[in-house]
């Protein structure tokens, strides 16, 4: 019962590089065994440390998440995070940005790379027993995209798509891709723990799935606190009651500077600056017309451009998030697209300032960010002091969390603001993948400049989609942010490389350090 | 007992997608390579049919070391002068490649700049199609050294040396006891036998020895599926255990890394792909993104059942079943570097 060699060398090579191993072993049976070799580069394990089964990592969330849903398209950070604990899919990305098998052993396509049939895992199970099969596979994903047509095999199932998509597997490791098993009762996955119990937004327990292909997790049980507030989850950290919490950017360096062990990914969101299309959502100059001031077209083309410009992101990156992170250009990152120099990201103030005086009548602008957001809130604040010295008068106002396709209702009503800040998390660490999931959250805004990026796009085309989706300026990049873990004294194996940075929280392999006898 | 066949989830994969690889593919598809790359970038260059001098500046974002950016460099500039197109430090025309990655690939970006017009190209490579063409093999050879055969299941074995008290022992685990032997006229004889904890029988019985190097009484840790026991080594020798429902904690694999590296990467020891009914072998892997073998594979008489690290760096503990007689056999492979 062997897994792949691809397998082996995903754990051999990192275990060679970090030159930790010190045991070899028996050959039977070592399924397990491989699954629980560090896959990132650079783990510092010490040479005498081996893996413990057992025990409860505590976590602490900040997001009051209310309910685990998978296969919704836009979910929280925190929910995204929790999902892999418990849901799969069919295929994974490694740290190299290759596709790797899950709950899929091996695929194929036919020479139109239109259809592809994927051949499941044998003795996968769904958490309430029953085993993963053609039929519920094809149940799991028949309606996540109205493209694809998906059918069973005898082994898994086919799905074709409506053009050739070559890296077709890559968009499948996408998280909102997991096989969900619906019952009356509940939704269950295949992954390495159980949902256990569930308060809505205070608190989650997942458990051990003993029976879980990849062999059981060492943790027993992960007990998460969700809603937590930043410096309560830090000094939770701090005095032992918890192992793990997610902890914003901003925080990153102070928990550093206090001996607090943390865990920093690449960046795996965007914080943008948006511009709604006003005429399109119907919230522009006719619903607005004291913000708008009855601009025209090109003068407000000319104050998103202006405020762009007049945005120090250095200085964002610097202060406001403490240099975890980096100033944004484009819309992907630079370790994702390879890129992102092409855009650029330094403040001009004077340029800023050439294009107000064409704007007419004044540059004057409302600025929306989230209510519960520290990190929004202070750069929109550098925002309208940067935009001040360039000549526009910019008025930050705290909003609720909307999303941003207003449903008719909500559009029916006066805009609060003519700008607003978001967050957007990325969903693949593969630039195609990625731009389209961002250009999909983005659509509302961007009022069909973007298009998405063809299945067969190259390099190039990566570049043009993300220029063309820039040029109207309706979206602002202001900064790439990695995300940000605060990890306890007894945390072994937390291992997160570049590529698997958008799979979730690494805790199947994790395992807690022993107290001493 | 059988030992299950191996499936290379890579290979099979490869193998599906080189068979239809062979349907007609399209422009996504066509594999860029070192050479065409620059080529196409140079046309961009020579399309704009000026006659002034042109600029060329290279930058790396990239992990491609400087040598490798001088060779890219060389290169263009030979496939520009090819092509006619005349370089020089004036700054009329400036063409500034900047060599970046993604996880994939590395990504060329051709930035040519003149007093009206800028215009961008982007060309991306595969990583492994930008690798140096031939890196040098590292040598590396293998020895063996048998220590140890019975006819009964052997685990483990450990080889404690002489110390002015006492001479050579050879810790031997088994299933269900542990077997200390001494040297007596250069043969081992069995001396003590330490009972181990009764434990469920199991098809695939398995466990290690363990000696910890900063421990003065020189004990060893006897792991078991189901029992943990230390045996102390050091004047009278004791085993003393303790069992209960205790998950398997070491990291078991069929490889051995070798803190040794005969040439720039890192290597490993891997057993083959074969089940227990053919006999094995030992190879020794460089690992890249991928395992490139670097050394004769060193033949066994039948499969190999454990591979550990040895007392030493460079060496690695194997047990193996010889095919012909039954018997268990015990070794130690060291790996050195050499022709």
């Amino acid at each position: 019962m062997k897994r792949g060699l691809s397998r082996l060398l995903a754990g051999l090579s990192a275990v060679v590089l970090v030159g930790a191993i010190t045991r070899g072993g028996s050959r039977a049976d070592r399924r397990e065994d491989l699954k629980t070799l560090p896959y990132g580069v650079g783990v510092d394990i010490p040479a005498s440390e081996r893996p413990v089964y057992g025990g409860t990592l505590r976590a602490e969330v900040g997001a009051p998440v209310s309910l685990l849903e998978p296969a919704a398209g836009s979910i929280d950070t925190s929910e995204a995070e929790l999902v892999s604990l418990t849901y799969e899919t069919l295929v994974r990305i490694d740290g190299r940005g290759d596709v790797q098998p899950l709950l899929a052993e091996t695929w194929e396509r036919d020479a139109t790379m239109r259809r592809w049939k994927f051949h499941l895992r044998a003795g996968v199970h769904f958490q309430d027993g029953t085993a993963l099969t053609p039929q519920s596979a094809v149940a799991a994903l028949i309606n996540a995209d109205e493209d694809w047509r998906v059918t069973p095999t005898s082994d898994g199932l086919q799905i074709e798509t409506p053009s050739a998509a070559p890296d077709f597997p890559a968009t499948l490791a996408e998280r909102k891709y997991v096989l969900v098993r619906r019952s009356k009762e509940a939704a269950g996955g295949t992954g390495p723990f159980k949902i256990e119990s569930w308060e809505a937004g205070k608190r989650a327990v997942f458990t051990a799935n003993p029976d879980y292909w990849g062999g059981r997790p060492f943790l027993d049980s992960v007990e998460v606190q969700l809603g937590r507030a930043a410096r309560e989850r830090m000094i939770d950290l701090q005095v032992g009651k918890a192992d793990a919490v997610e902890l914003p950017a901003e925080m990153a360096r102070r928990a550093s500077d206090e001996k607090v062990g943390i865990e920093v990914t690449p960046p795996v969101e965007l914080l943008a600056l948006i511009f709604p299309d006003g005429r399109a959502a119907g919230a522009g100059q006719a619903a607005s017309p004291s913000r708008a001031g009855g601009r025209t077209a090109e003068s407000e083309a000319r104050l998103r451009q202006a405020i762009s410009r007049s945005i120090d992101r250095a200085a964002i990156v610097n202060l406001v998030l403490q240099k975890e992170g980096e100033p944004a250009g484009g819309l992907l990152p630079q370790w994702i697209s390879g890129t992102e120099f092409l855009f650029s990201s330094a403040a001009d103030p004077a340029a800023a300032r050439a294009l107000v005086k064409k704007i007419s009548p004044a540059a004057t602008l409302v600025l929306g960010y989230d209510s519960g957001d520290a990190l929004e809130q202070a750069v929109a604040e550098r925002i309208a002091v940067n935009a001040r010295e360039a000549g526009i008068t910019v008025t930050s106002i705290a909003i609720s969390q909307a999303p941003l396709a207003p449903s008719s209702a909500a559009r029916a009503g006066k805009p609060k603001y003519d700008a607003r800040l978001v967050r957007v998390n990325l969903v693949s660490p593969l630039p195609r993948p990625a731009l389209a999931g961002l250009l999909a959250e983005l659509s509302p805004v961007l009022g069909g400049a973007e298009s998405a990026p063809s299945e067969t796009a190259d390099a190039a085309e990566i570049y043009a989609r993300e220029k063309a989706a820039l040029e109207t300026w309706r979206v602002v990049p202001i900064a790439h942010l990695p995300r940000v873990y605060g990890l306890g004294v007894r945390v072994r194996n937390w291992s997160i490389s570049p590529g698997t940075a958008m799979n979730g929280l690494p805790l199947a392999d994790v395992w807690l350090k022993r107290e001493a006898q | 007992m059988m030992r299950f066949p191996r499936r290379c989830f890579s290979v099979t994969l490869l193998l599906i997608f080189a068979s239809l690889f062979a349907a007609p593919s399209t422009a996504a598809q066509q594999k860029n390579s070192w050479d065409s790359t620059i080529d196409a970038l140079g046309a961009k260059i020579a399309a704009g049919g000026r006659s002034s001098p042109v600029h060329l500046r290279v930058k790396n974002l990239s992990s491609l070391d400087a040598t490798r950016i001088a060779d890219f460099k060389q290169a263009f500039e030979a496939n520009l002068l090819r092509r006619g197109v005349k370089l020089g430090d004036t700054d009329m025309t400036t063409a500034e490649v900047t060599v970046s990655e993604n996880l994939r690939a590395i990504i060329f970006t051709l930035e040519v700049a003149s007093a009206d017009s800028r215009t961008v190209t982007v060309a991306s490579l595969d990583r492994n199609d930008a690798a140096p063409a031939t890196e040098p093999r590292p040598a590396v050879r293998l020895q063996r050294e048998i220590i140890w055969s019975q006819p009964d299941v052997l685990l483990d074995f450990m080889v404690l040396p002489a110390t002015p008290d006492s001479a050579p022992r050879l810790v031997v685990l088994e299933p269900r006891r542990v077997v200390i032997y001494r040297t007596v006229e250069g043969r081992w004889q069995a001396q003590e036998s330490h009972p181990l904890p009764a434990l469920p029988p199991a098809r695939d019985p398995r466990g290690t020895l363990t000696m910890s190097n900063s421990d003065p009484d020189g004990t060893i840790a006897v792991d078991l599926p189901g029992a943990q026991c230390t045996l102390k080594t050091r004047d009278k020798l004791e085993l003393a255990c303790s069992t209960g429902r205790i998950f398997r904690s070491n990291v078991e694999t069929d490889f051995v890394s070798l803190p040794f590296n005969c040439g720039a990467t890192p290597q490993a020891l891997l057993t083959n792909d074969s089940d227990w009914t053919q006999p094995d072998s030992l190879r020794v892997v460089a690992v890249h993104d991928h395992a490139d073998q670097v050394a004769e594979p060193m033949a066994f008489s039948g499969p190999i059942l454990a591979l550990w690290p040895g007392v030493e760096s460079e060496t690695a503990r194997v047990i193996w079943r010889d095919l012909t007689t039954g018997d268990y056999e015990a070794g130690i492979v060291t790996a050195s570097c050499g022709p």
